[in-house]
């Protein structure tokens, strides 16, 4: 054994020495909720903020350019874009290893961010419906923007969580560009198919949120199950 | 407490990365050893129950892995190779959310970190962002964030890469203090690392174990196959050549070389006590190790 390099300050070191082997292994678990409020923690900002500046910027241009009820759709990526980073932050950092191997399962994890993103994004759209009346004042189309709003939503989410569950190295990126294709094409869908904001089209959307509903109950159904399960939802490949 | 691995193998398609390992590990500490590409990294994340193996298992006291669960992970420390980060977390945040998913309340989370921040020397640099910090003090963060659920099977993958001499030192010795009656398992290819420190050395080579033993015992594995011989200067290339060379030391215009041959390399030659690296290099050969 080699020679004992002493620390600058040895009686520290030692009292820190002494305290972490006599520190007992069993800790109390904590309930979901307190693990909930650890993750708002250390990352509601990141999960809240950047909504809250996509919501602003939302109000701005439904307040100056007097946005129309299907304009709304396009904009509904972005929270999904703006809250991307966070979800996959533990890929790209190289820290999903680590995480992994913590009590907490990657399913648990996933499922903390979800429930704090989404509560977030339900709030901005609430927001947003609000204002939508306010300016129209009406409130004769809520029904139809608030599932115009949703399809893209909905949409964007499953491509998340799957790109998530699926461990791809590319899913942030993937991820982004599906974000970024779906404003592309919720811009210009009024004008490429412009039947598809008369009330007869009213079907095809309610069709659509059920079946993306439908998606997302699936994806949210494995996470639990793999959190039940005690799966390795954060396993390495 | 017991940590056994019964016939564990990884396949990456046709590629055969851990090849039927079997071990039964006490408290201790453990040096896995062996070249890059072994299988060190594989092996070590199947102890993690981060990584399905093919076929085989790990059990703790009797108890599959990974039907334990957060079970085995509440007892589970594990420092991977590829050490990651938030870059906009200080060194007391990162801790604190590792913690966090560590399971720990946050008021005794806050007093660990603290104690394992002083114990790695780290007090004074807590609060700055873990991005500025140099490899070595990444490294110890690294530690730090293993040792934060006082585990009892500690996995340290490649834990003094990165590390000054005096940082490994530090390092061995904390292990040392550390290990007790908790599994300590270290992997390195830093032969020197392992010898002053584990209590039993594996040595993995393409997937398997090939040697098992204490350091004294896999050195006397080589006794009388370590030898030390004094050339001139000019002449050393050529036995470099011809014998696997552990050593190469200038006297003079003399150079004395530590050569590992199963039979007298010269007449001149004379028998040495053998380390664990001659044993080593004796498996490997100079090139591979």
């Amino acid at each position: 054994m080699s020679d004992v390099i002493p620390y600058p300050d040895e009686a520290v070191r030692e009292r820190s020495i002494r305290a972490i082997l006599d520190a007992g292994i069993p800790q109390p678990r904590q309930s979901f909720w307190g693990f909930l409020s650890d993750v708002f923690h250390f990352e509601g900002r990141s999960l809240l903020l950047p909504q809250l500046g996509v919501l602003l910027v939302t109000c701005h241009v439904a307040c100056t350019y007097s946005m129309s009820a299907y304009a709304l759709p396009y904009y509904m990526p972005l929270f999904i874009l703006v809250v991307m980073p966070t979800f996959f932050r533990g890929q790209y950092c190289r820290v999903s290893e680590m995480e992994a191997a913590t009590h907490t399962s990657g399913a648990q994890l996933a499922l903390a961010r979800l429930i704090l993103a989404g509560g977030g994004a339900l709030v901005c759209l609430t927001f947003l419906l609000a204002l939508e009346v306010y300016l129209q004042r009406s409130f004769e189309n809520l029904g139809r923007v608030v599932i115009y709003c949703l399809v893209p939503y909905l949409a964007c989410m499953t491509a998340m969580l799957a790109l998530i569950r699926k461990r791809r190295t590319d899913g942030a990126p993937l991820c982004a560009a599906i974000a970024l294709g779906s404003v592309v094409f919720w811009r210009w869908s009024s004008r490429l198919f412009p039947w598809l904001y008369e009330a007869s089209a009213l079907g095809v959307w309610v069709a659509a949120v059920l079946f993306y509903s439908w998606l997302l109950a699936k994806e949210i159904a494995y996470i639990i199950h793999a959190n039940k399960e005690v799966n390795m939802y954060g396993i390495v490949d | 407490m017991e940590l056994s691995i019964d016939r564990l193998t990884k396949h990456y398609g046709r590629k055969i990365a851990v090849d039927r390992v079997s071990a039964t590990l006490t408290p201790g500490v453990y040096g896995l050893l062996g070249a890059n590409g072994a299988g060190k990294t594989t092996l070590m994340r199947m102890l993690c129950a981060i990584l399905e193996p093919t076929s085989g298992e790990v059990r703790l006291d009797g108890k599959e892995i990974a039907a334990m669960g957060e079970d085995y992970r509440d007892v589970l420390g594990y420092l991977p190779q590829d050490f990651g980060y938030y870059p906009t977390y200080t060194a007391a945040e990162f801790l604190s959310y590792i913690a966090a998913l560590k399971g720990i309340p946050r008021d005794r989370a806050d007093r660990r970190v603290k104690e394992l921040l002083g114990m790695l020397d780290l007090s004074a640099v807590a609060d700055k962002k873990i991005k500025t910090f140099s490899g070595g003090m990444k490294q110890r963060v690294g530690i730090a964030q293993a040792l934060l659920n006082n585990p009892q099977v500690l996995i340290l993958d490649e834990p003094t890469s990165g590390l000054d001499p005096k940082e490994r030192v530090r390092l061995r010795n904390l292990l040392s203090e550390y290990a007790g009656d908790k599994i300590v398992i270290l992997s390195t290819h830093i032969v020197s690392d392992v010898e002053a420190i584990a209590d039993e050395v594996l040595v993995m080579n393409a997937g398997r174990f090939i040697m098992q033993g204490t350091v004294v015992e896999l050195a006397e594995q080589v006794r009388g196959k370590v030898w030390e011989l004094t050339v001139p200067r000019e002449q050393a290339r050529f036995w470099q050549e011809d014998f696997t060379v552990a050593n190469y030391r200038h006297e003079g215009e003399q150079v004395v070389l530590r050569i590992i041959s199963d039979e007298e390399p010269s007449p001149d030659a004379a028998p040495c006590d053998p380390i664990l690296d001659d044993a080593y290099l004796y498996q490997f050969g100079a090139k591979e190790a």
